[in-house]
């Protein structure tokens, strides 16, 4: 590794350690207000985890009955992708019943939304950014 | 018009993944613009459950929280795109002229959510949208996680490109702000307990989705390729004998004297 990416190794260490601390303090925080809670909290973490392979899982379901109707194994993936949703679908169904299913899925939706909102903005922002000192490099080393 | 939910999940589980289907598969000009069709058709009808519905449930929530949110995100989009291709882009590139419309729309976007957030959050009869920290929670944690990662790259690429993470750095900043904001102030609607709970449960949320959805991501995949390994390879054939080259000639010759 060169000196420079060892030093962004080390920048990088640095600045994950704000979004830890981050979590950390509003985990005490939580703690301190009803420590009971927290296993719930956590379990509604793998409630939402589920929910969100249900999700997928439909879009996988879907993906697979417009693909596959000229694949050899065509019958096999709509198979396959059937199982993925059905697996997760019917945990929480056992868990929850179908309305506790229903409110994971609307959660697991708007958090998908969120972080694919966040995920677009910084990288897009950021190829913006570099692409355009990238441009202004160039010209200034062509004068 | 509608009794149930079912106006909010028929569009949002079959007619959008249908008219997507229709838009990205190979299909016709015409299949085309009937899925382009088909997915704004769903959307309205999504966005519209909350006047359509008034038994104030889990649809008409995720409905008001989506049509908050379609505003500042559009805008945001169109500032990413705006910004992207007013650079020295390779694909399709904007005149330089529209890149301080781009920073334009994207504070104006900023500016809106912030807005959102502090002064008039969406609520349903005086109470706070349960969705609603949901999706900012969600949001400010991804933003917070993301651009961190984004640094690490932009660093890790080289040319020293501290002034472009400078650049980036007000969104992480502003994440940071925010959650501790909502975290020791009442939001309208709200109590600091149930923000706090919200926000905690929404970077729980980030974290079980993402590893739900990269999870089911890995079956597809291990799935898929399962499914062309399995596929029967058929036995090599034989070379061509010098009858059928013969054969083969006499028929290309054949085609190209009629071509003549």
């Amino acid at each position: 590794m060169t000196d420079k990416g060892r030093h962004g190794m080390r920048i990088i260490r640095l600045l994950s350690l704000g979004p830890m601390s981050l979590l950390l303090m509003l985990f005490i925080l939580q703690w301190g207000q009803n420590p009971t809670s927290i296993f719930e909290i956590i379990m509604e973490g793998f409630n939402v985890g589920l929910a969100s392979m249900v999700a997928c899982g439909w879009i996988v379901v879907i993906y697979s009955l417009t693909t596959s109707r000229r694949h050899p194994r065509g019958a096999h993936q709509v198979c396959g992708s059937l199982v993925i949703f059905a697996v997760p679908t019917g945990l929480l169904v056992m868990l929850h019943g179908i309305e506790g299913m229903i409110e994971y899925i609307a959660t697991s939706l708007v958090t998908l939304l969120a972080v694919g909102t966040a995920a677009a903005l910084v990288f897009g922002l950021m190829v913006a950014f570099v692409t355009d000192a990238r441009a202004r490099q160039e010209v200034e080393g062509t004068k | 018009m509608w009794t149930t939910g079912s106006g909010f999940w028929i569009p949002i589980t079959l007619m959008l993944p249908l008219g997507l289907a229709w838009v990205v598969g190979r299909h016709s000009k015409a299949t085309k613009m009937a899925g382009s069709v088909l997915i704004g058709v769903s959307i309205g009808l999504a966005l519209s459950t909350q006047w359509m519905v008034n038994d104030g449930g889990i649809t008409v929530a995720l409905s008001q929280v989506l049509l908050a949110i379609l505003g500042p995100s559009m805008l945001l989009g169109c500032a990413v795109i705006l910004l992207v291709f007013s650079t020295d882009s390779p694909v399709g590139p904007l005149p330089p002229g529209v890149r301080p419309l781009g920073v334009i729309a994207l504070g104006a976007g900023l500016a809106w959510l912030l807005a959102l957030a502090l002064i008039s959050p969406p609520g349903i009869s005086g109470l706070l949208n349960p969705y609603w920290f949901v999706w900012l929670g969600g949001l400010l944690f991804s933003l917070l996680c993301i651009s961190v990662i984004a640094f690490g790259f932009t660093i890790s690429m080289g040319h020293a490109r501290q002034k472009e993470i400078l650049l980036l750095a007000p969104l992480p900043l502003v994440s940071i702000a925010l959650l501790l904001r909502l975290s020791v102030a009442p939001s309208p609607g709200s109590t600091i307990p149930k923000a706090r709970t919200a926000l905690f449960e929404s970077g729980l949320d980030v974290l079980g989705s993402v590893i739900g959805s990269l999870l089911t991501l890995a079956i597809t995949v291990i799935l898929i390729v399962y499914n062309e390994r399995a596929i029967a390879v058929l036995p090599e054939a034989p070379p061509l004998t010098s009858q059928e080259i013969g054969h083969i000639e006499s028929v290309i010759q054949g085609v190209q004297g009629e071509d003549e």
